[in-house]
């Protein structure tokens, strides 16, 4: 993945357009959600900010992770714009709220895929600030946990216990909100996109530097 | 029961490397995969389609996570393409320390060409009173563009791509200097970057820092749209409107062939 990766950028490096718009391809979505449980409905301001520049500063890159380079930029975006904004996230989602959408999972009738995909963003977004990151950077945007470690600036064993710890915290959550058999509380609940629901637009992880 | 609370580290880590990449292998499906998997009532089949063990509802959560791509989240495309070609284009300082320095060394060549200019022009004042030395220099020296002094007949020039709203490529144009407009360039970029916007974001946009440049220059946010239109009016871009008053001042064939947008003053000409 890395290698081709590599190539890729040089490529957009040189002046390759279609390089470029591969390499946005493959990182925006996770960008996008490690952003939403950043900034929450900000993200995609962020997000566009941050391709800005990506774009400037893509002469620059010397190699290395390409992704963590991005996650980086993104990052430090989104951290200017909290202190820009000087607007804190407010609660993260009461579990009660996200068991409520779920009861309403049988009516919906989009795809289970995106919702999924939501909820799943939502619930990670309600872990301490330290194990979100890490886990969305380990599980979504797929770093490894020394590139994570360079990211947020700490050690790949930190970032390691701070992921595992934050699993086991969404196995309880995860228990809790379905105690029946249904295993999944996450497929399946209609919450349309990011910001556009209440309960998920709270879902804002405090970075844990400022 | 979940078995993932007595997981240990290295059940962590299997988990956390199975789950990646997943956004990346079904990028190429991704239009297709939000109707293909509607199947909400069969999580099993769901998961074992995706390789995850299915007694483990932290693997699935993760797996939903890293999930394909939704609709809406490559929305950004066009725009961070346009905002690569933009920066093509015209490769800025993007650090915030180096335009402080990138300024110094500006006014630096600045000083020094309008000292090289001064001099120059003394010496060439005093070579045209000396022995009438050659014509005046024309204001385009260096520039390949085809037959440029076809006058404005404009029928006579059937190759020529001109969109109906550009101005005959005639007089303004060969003045044109290919290096002052760096920051022009720049408002090019976002303008395009911000057309490329969708309508319903585009205020948002301004709101941005990202834009606080475009709005700066065209003076607020309610006079983007327009500025925009004049600047970059959707069809080919062109550089005109840039050549600045006194570029003919510099036009000697000065030592500092880069001479800086701020050119002497043309108040001493003959050398003091």
């Amino acid at each position: 993945m890395t290698a081709d990766l590599s190539e890729v950028v040089t490529a957009a490096q040189a002046g390759d357009e279609e390089a470029f718009r591969f390499l946005y391809r493959s990182l925006q979505p996770g960008l996008l959600r490690y952003l939403t449980a950043l900034v929450g409905a900000d993200a995609e301001d962020v997000a566009s900010e941050t391709w800005l520049q990506i774009s400037r500063d893509l002469p620059g890159f010397t190699g290395g992770e390409f992704r963590a380079w991005a996650v980086t930029i993104a990052r430090n975006r989104a951290m200017d714009h909290l202190r820009r904004m000087r607007r804190r996230p407010s609660l993260p989602v009461p579990v009660q709220a996200l068991a409520e959408l779920a009861s309403d999972a049988d009516t919906a009738e989009r795809a289970s895929e995106t919702l999924g995909t939501e909820t799943a963003l939502a619930l990670i977004a309600t872990l301490p600030p330290r194990e979100a990151e890490a886990v969305l950077l380990r599980a979504v945007i797929g770093l490894d946990a020394g590139s994570a470690g360079r990211v947020l600036g700490r050690r790949a064993g930190a970032v390691r216990t701070a992921a595992h710890r934050g699993l086991r915290r969404l196995a309880v959550l995860l228990e809790r909100q379905s105690p029946a058999e249904s295993s999944l509380g996450v497929e399946g609940v209609p919450p349309p996109r990011a910001g556009s629901s209440p309960a998920l637009r709270a879902s804002h992880v405090e970075p844990a530097d400022g | 029961m979940n078995p993932f609370r007595r997981a240990d580290h290295a059940d962590t880590e299997r988990l956390l490397d199975s789950t990646p990449a997943r956004v990346d292998a079904t990028l190429d499906q991704a239009p297709s995969a939000t109707h293909t998997d509607v199947d909400a009532n069969s999580p099993e089949a769901d998961l074992s389609a995706r390789n995850v063990p299915p007694a483990e509802p932290v693997a699935a959560l993760l797996a939903a996570a890293a999930g394909p791509v939704r609709l809406g989240e490559l929305a950004g495309e066009d725009a961070a393409v346009a905002a690569f070609r933009a920066a093509r284009a015209n490769p800025a300082p993007a650090v915030p320390q180096r335009p402080r320095r990138r300024r110094m060394t500006t006014g630096a060549v600045a000083w020094i060409g309008a000292v090289a200019a001064t001099a120059t022009a003394g010496a060439a004042f005093a070579a045209v009173t000396r022995d009438r030395g050659p014509d005046p220099v024309a204001p385009a020296p260096s520039r390949p563009s085809p037959s440029p002094h076809q006058g404005t007949s404009r029928s006579t020039e059937p190759g020529r791509s001109v969109g109906p709203g550009t101005p005959v490529p005639g007089a303004p144009v060969t003045a044109t200097p290919p290096a002052g407009p760096t920051t022009a360039g720049q408002v090019h970029g976002l303008c395009r970057a911000w057309r490329a916007k969708k309508p319903e974001q585009r205020e948002k946009a301004l709101r941005t820092p990202a834009f606080q440049r475009l709005v700066t220059a065209a003076g607020g946010p309610a006079e983007v749209e327009a500025y925009c239109q004049r600047l970059v009016p959707e069809t080919k871009p062109s550089k005109l409107a840039t050549v600045t008053p006194s570029e003919s001042a510099k036009d000697k064939p000065s030592p500092s062939g880069k001479a800086p947008p701020s050119p002497p003053r043309p108040g001493h000409p003959a050398g003091g």
